[in-house]
This record gives C-alpha cells, sequence and structure tokens, in this order.
C-alpha cells in the first residue's frame, strides 16, 4: 500500500503536486514547447475528474490533481503518431508512464514528441469500492478530498472514509508509484513509499490460479457471458491502438457478433494475449466495464507468467526491446500448452 | 382515462411486492424485474429470488424489446450444387408469453414510446420489436431521489412520468399508491387482483383500494417543486434549437468536445433509446442463421463503405453522429428528443463525458460557433 511519507499528509502535498503541474503545463505552452497539454480538470460527477486538452496557457488553472485522477491520459498519444507538428504535454502518474514507455519502444509515439509532466502517485479512488462501503442506495452528491480521508456528502448524509480502505486494487500492492522516466517531477520532493513485496501483487489471483481448470472456465465463462461487447475495455487501453481490431475486420471475420460465448471469449483471450509482455496493469480495462467485469484476473496472471518465465516487468526501461521483441534460444516454453 | 368505473388508486404495502410478484406468476405472466448480473442489473426473469428495485439498472429496459442480439430468420443451405435457401420465416416472436414488467424507471418506460417512433411507426412495424410490446405490460415506480447524473426533468419527462407506463407505483414511507394509467394496466389489476365484496382485493388483500384525494395529497407531498428541480436544468431545448441550426453540422465547438471521447460503445449500450442495429448471416455448415444485433455509431465500422471510403472518417464525426441523431435528426423526424435524461451515458462513460454539459455548450453557444 502507498503511504504518503509527507508528515503533512494530505492536501497539502497535493495542493503543491496542482500548483506544480499547472505552473510547468503553462510554462510548457508559454514557450511552445508543446502545443497541446493533456491533463485532469474537475469532473461533472462526485469522485470524478474528466480529461482536459487545453492549449492556452491561462486555461491551465483548470488542471486538478486529485485521488480521482483515473484515467490514463496516455491512451491519446497514438492520436499524435506522426504529427511532427505537435508536442502533446501530459500528466503521468507511476503507472501510466510505462504505458507510455511502451507506446515509444513500439513506434507510436516519438519520445521528443512528448512533455511528461511525472507525477508521485499515492493511488487512485476505486468508485466501485466507494459505492459498496457506503451502500449502493445511497446517492452521492458532493465528495471532498481531506487529507487521508474521502468526505462524502448526500441526501441527509455526510460521511468520512478512508482513501486507503477504497484505493483501486491495481494501486493497493503498486510497485511504481513515481514515474519511472519524465521530463519535470512534479511536487518536488514528495516521496510515497511503494510495496516492496512483489508477491502481493499476485496474492489477488493465487486463490483464482489454484482452482481446478473447469471450474475456472466456468467462473471465466460466467463473467465473459456478462459482456455487451461495448470494448470499453479495449478503447480505455493505451497498448490497444490497433488502427482495426481483429474484432472488427471483416474480410476474413474472425468474430460474429453472435449469441454464442465463444465470440465474447475470443474477444477477451485475443486481447489479453496481445497485451501479454506489455499490459502493466493501470486498471483502466477494469475502470471502463460498465458491468463491472474485472478483466484483471486475466492481465494479471499474464503479467505473472512474463515476470516467472522471462524475468521481464513491461514499461521500465527505454532503452530496452519489447519482450515479444527479443529471443533466446533457452527462452522458456513451458507456459505454451 | 380518467372517468372510467371502479377504483382510480390502490395501496399496497411496500413489504407486499413479492407477494404482488407472486400473484402475477400464479396467473401465468412471465415477471420481469431487475435482477442482479454480477456487478451489474438488469431487466431478467424474477425468479424466486426477492424483489429489488435498484435507483437505476446499470442496463437499460430497451433489450427486453430490442435485444442485443436475436435470429431473425434461419436457413438451409443444401449443399454445394444446390444452394436452396430456405427461409424459416419468424423464429423468435412466437414463443414470447404474456409479461410483466415489474420496476422499470419512468425514463425506461418513456423510451419505448420513442423506441415506437422507430420500430412501429405508420411507415414499418418490426414484428419482433412490436409482439414483444404487445405482450408486455409496464409497471413503473416514480423516482424519489434523482441519481447524480438524472435529468429526465429537463428532456420532458420526470420522475413521476405516466408515459409509457400501464401502471405507475409512487412510493410513501411504507407503502406504494399505485395507478392503474392505461385501461391495460387497469385490466391487468382487475384479472389478478380481482375486487371482492368487502373491497379488498386479491387473495391475500395485498392490494386496497383507497380514496384518491388523501392520497394523492400525499403523493403531491412527495413530489414537492424543489426535488423536481434536481431532476432538471439542462438547456435541451436551446439546444435543440442550436443543433437543428443549419450550421450545427460544422461547429468549432465539436472540434472541442470530441477529444477525451474514447470511441467505445458504452453510451450507446446503455442509452435506453439507442436502437442502431446491423445484420448479419452467421452459418455453420449447410444451415445459417440471419442474426440482427446492436451496432453503435461510435465504432468506426458502423459506416465504413465496402470500397474502404469511411464517411465518418474519426471519433469527431462519430461523437458529432450520436449527439445530433438524439437531439436534432430524432426531433425533426419524430418531433421529439431521442433521450429521456436517465443519466447513464454520463454516469458510465469511462471518461465523464457529459451529455448535459455538452447540451449547456450548444445551447449557450448556438449551433453556428
Amino acid at each position: 500500500m502507498n503511504k504518503m511519507t509527507d508528515g503533512a499528509a494530505g492536501n497539502g502535498a497535493r495542493d503543491t503536486i496542482q500548483e506544480g503541474i499547472r505552473k510547468i503545463a503553462a510554462k510548457m505552452l508559454e514557450s511552445g514547447e508543446a502545443q497541446v497539454f493533456i491533463g485532469y480538470e474537475e469532473g461533472t460527477l462526485p469522485l470524478r475528474t474528466t480529461p482536459a486538452f487545453i492549449t492556452c496557457p491561462e486555461d491551465t488553472v483548470r488542471l486538478v490533481w486529485t485521488p480521482f485522477c483515473e484515467n490514463n491520459l496516455t491512451v491519446y498519444l497514438p492520436e499524435y503518431k506522426g504529427r511532427d507538428d505537435v508536442t502533446v504535454g501530459l500528466i503521468v502518474k507511476g503507472c501510466d508512464v510505462r504505458t507510455l514507455v511502451n507506446l515509444i519502444l513500439e513506434n507510436q509515439i516519438s519520445r521528443d514528441r512528448v512533455k511528461i509532466i511525472g507525477v508521485p502517485c499515492e493511488g487512485v479512488i476505486d468508485r466501485a469500492k466507494v459505492a459498496k462501503v457506503l451502500g449502493t442506495d445511497r446517492i452521492i452528491r458532493d465528495s471532498k478530498v481531506a487529507g487521508p480521508s474521502l468526505v462524502l456528502e448526500g441526501d441527509g448524509f455526510e460521511v468520512e472514509i478512508e482513501i486507503e480502505d477504497v484505493l483501486a486494487d491495481p494501486c493497493e500492492a503498486c510497485r511504481h508509484p513515481v514515474p519511472v522516466i519524465y521530463d519535470v517531477l512534479a511536487g518536488n520532493g514528495y516521496e510515497v513509499s511503494k510495496d516492496e513485496n512483489p508477491e502481493r501483487a499476485y496474492l489477488e489471483i493465487k486463490q483464482f490460479v489454484e482452482l481446478p481448470s473447469d471450474e475456472r472456465f466456468s467462473f471465466f465463462a460466467r463473467k465473459i457471458e456478462e459482456c455487451i461487447q461495448c470494448y470499453a475495455c479495449r478503447q480505455a487501453c493505451p497498448l490497444c491502438y490497433c488502427p482495426e481490431c481483429f474484432v472488427d475486420r471483416q474480410t476474413p471475420k474472425w468474430v460474429s457478433r453472435w449469441r454464442g460465448l465463444s465470440d465474447k471469449i475470443l474477444f477477451h483471450l485475443g486481447r489479453v494475449l496481445h497485451v501479454a509482455g506489455r499490459c502493466v496493469d493501470c486498471g483502466a480495462c477494469r475502470r471502463a466495464c460498465p458491468v463491472g467485469i474485472d478483466l484483471r484476473l486475466l492481465t494479471k496472471h499474464m503479467e505473472k507468467v512474463v515476470s516467472d518465465s522471462f524475468g521481464y516487468e513491461s514499461g521500465l526501461d527505454l532503452d530496452g526491446l519489447p519482450l515479444l521483441a527479443t529471443y533466446r534460444r533457452d527462452d522458456p516454453d513451458d507456459f505454451i500448452l | 382515462m380518467e372517468d372510467r368505473a371502479g377504483p382510480e388508486l390502490f395501496k399496497i404495502a411496500k413489504t407486499g411486492l413479492d407477494s404482488f410478484a407472486g400473484a402475477l406468476k400464479k396467473a401465468s405472466y412471465e415477471v420481469l424485474a431487475p435482477v442482479q448480473d454480477g456487478e451489474a442489473t438488469r431487466f431478467g426473469v424474477l425468479s424466486d429470488e426477492e424483489i429489488q428495485i435498484p435507483r437505476l439498472s446499470t442496463r437499460p429496459l430497451k433489450e427486453l424489446f430490442f435485444p442485443q442480439d436475436e435470429p431473425l430468420l434461419s436457413f438451409g443451405c443444401g449443399g454445394a450444387e444446390a444452394m436452396s435457401v430456405e427461409a424459416s420465416g419468424v423464429v423468435a416472436s412466437e414463443s414470447i408469453s404474456p409479461r410483466v414488467v415489474l420496476g422499470a424507471r419512468p425514463c425506461d418506460a418513456r423510451s419505448l414510446v420513442l423506441l415506437d417512433n422507430v420500430f412501429v411507426s405508420s411507415e414499418y412495424r418490426d414484428p419482433y420489436y412490436a409482439v414483444r410490446r404487445e405482450k408486455t405490460v409496464i409497471i413503473t415506480f416514480a423516482c424519489l431521489s434523482p441519481g447524480a447524473a438524472c435529468f429526465c426533468e429537463s428532456t420532458g419527462s420526470g420522475p413521476y412520468d405516466e408515459t409509457g407506463s400501464d401502471i405507475l407505483f409512487m412510493g410513501l414511507a411504507d407503502s406504494y399508491v399505485v395507478k392503474p394509467v392505461s385501461e391495460r394496466g387497469k385490466g391487468l389489476l382487475k384479472e389478478v387482483f380481482p375486487l371482492s365484496e368487502d373491497g379488498f382485493s386479491g387473495e391475500s388483500c395485498i392490494l386496497h383500494p383507497v380514496d384518491g384525494e388523501d392520497i394523492q395529497a400525499a403523493v403531491d407531498a412527495t413530489r414537492a417543486e424543489e426535488k423536481l428541480a434536481a431532476f432538471a436544468g439542462v438547456p435541451v431545448e436551446a439546444a435543440v434549437a442550436a443543433l437543428q441550426d443549419v450550421d450545427a453540422f460544422d461547429a468549432s465547438t465539436w472540434e472541442e468536445i470530441y477529444r477525451k471521447c474514447l470511441g467505445c460503445a458504452v453510451c450507446t449500450y446503455l442509452c435506453p433509446t439507442c436502437h442502431c442495429f446491423d445484420i448479419g448471416d452467421e452459418i455453420v455448415g449447410a444451415s445459417g442463421e440471419r442474426v440482427r444485433n446492436w451496432d453503435s455509431c461510435m465504432f468506426p465500422l458502423f459506416t465504413l463503405h465496402a470500397s474502404g471510403h469511411n464517411p465518418r472518417p474519426s471519433k469527431k464525426e462519430r461523437f458529432r453522429q450520436r449527439v445530433m441523431h438524439k437531439f436534432s435528426y430524432f426531433v425533426e423526424n419524430n418531433g421529439c428528443v431521442a433521450c429521456v435524461g436517465c443519466g447513464r451515458c454520463v454516469e458510465a462513460c469511462p471518461v465523464n463525458q457529459d451529455m448535459r454539459q455538452i447540451l449547456s455548450v450548444f445551447a449557450s453557444r448556438g449551433g453556428g460557433s
């Protein structure tokens, strides 16, 4: 669990980071270092922020930094591929920057076309967890962050809950809260602690992986049955940038949108294999799912297979090669069925 | 509906809902209610579980009438030499038994009336949709507490809107006031809960006729103006006027607002009024089915031509289409917006793209901006 080591523990540090982000972004746009800046601004619902595309330095006052900054903004970068006239400034958290490293390694954006403001991240809030803690019938009208707490107001109630209790799953066992690369680090000197135990991250899937295969399959099939094929998981994933996804291909047609479960499974397995060795567990797919399917059960397991087999952790090394672009004669193959 | 004989209003204890559902089942109706499906809620067959009416189901009511995928006909291909294709006719519609939706919200009930414009208009009659509509009685629960994204009042609906409902349940402290809205709703109550001589109805006396005036006063108290205001506040009319402006299509505002859209289909698939579909043949071996399934204007494939040309090449054009269809083209064709203000698109959007905000921007800037 990330704990803020800052004694002031709370809005003091967040406000400093927010102030830093605004100043740096304004400077980038003023000096022409970046033509557009992508950050977060106040959302229209409690517990939300929303991506902001800012081009005027004076608009940088809209930028915010809170535990509601859940989106991985690197998802927008492939749209700027090949745009030599645009340098994009953007805010990245510890996980987001790792997808950015992968996008650079995979030639989706060039390093000199991005200006990175790194933010030491103490984790983002999982809205579904908040709803569960509070009770789904209680409608939140306003949410405020106060130090380590979240203050929720609704019709006839005001509840204070610990942010730590409602952090998103990937944040609970985050090992890289501080971005591994950046041009500027906001909140200078501000430190967040990280989870030092690599196994902790896999605890949540351990139980599932140890089930007999038929039980795993029936659980998986039941969850995938709930999928409505909106492809929000794919669209929210920065690493799902194929101009044409295999499920959209018409000639040949790989996937029908039939009643059958098998096509839904094909999509999800296809996707998870496609991000194997690339996924950084930012949680964007899980968060985007409108029916709450925990796709991380698949991606997290894939991450473990990659880690155990190849000792590889995705998105940490800008000078390395993507896992699937390397080959050694002694590469293990025992995970192949 | 005002001058019919018999009681105008009934009352049922909140604890009597399961018995109410049981009575419907006993009368051979299939009862469709909000059911849990994993983390989400959607309308499905209510079996033995207790009925729970969520503030708003995750998935909209439309899928009971216009399912995500549905075979339109099946056929056999008689082998390579003789490709004889034989349509077996309408597959699904004959298998629909009489059913009751128990626990719709007014926004969802209204959405069906909007969908009727498309599926059972004077020009077209979609038999698959039509038969489901004909065989379904809609029982709606008025809303007492708006969600953070609700804006039904702004779209001409409201938390007590009766449009599309056959019977309306209105909540008081520990009971519901039951108001038959249509002849059909009234007929259902009569059939399932026949009045006995002592004035009580139904075998377990769960539904009581009540004095209209007293009850109406109690209901009116729960729908106070300030409460309704929470469901309003979005300038839909002004936005429609702006979007119907001839210059709206090319407004520079689109450039600004589309950017954060991810291009997924959450908003369209969870929308109770979005109704676009695709039709394709799915063939395995010597037989196949012609299947209709939901499609989304957010997907590039939606308008991709066989030539490779796409008239809506980027998210900007696709996003514009969604807004324009709901608030300009549909208005032109049917005289009302294709939105009931349920707020699902707002709440479920992964990037908090907010239709209310978009409408406000167009309302204040006008279409030519």
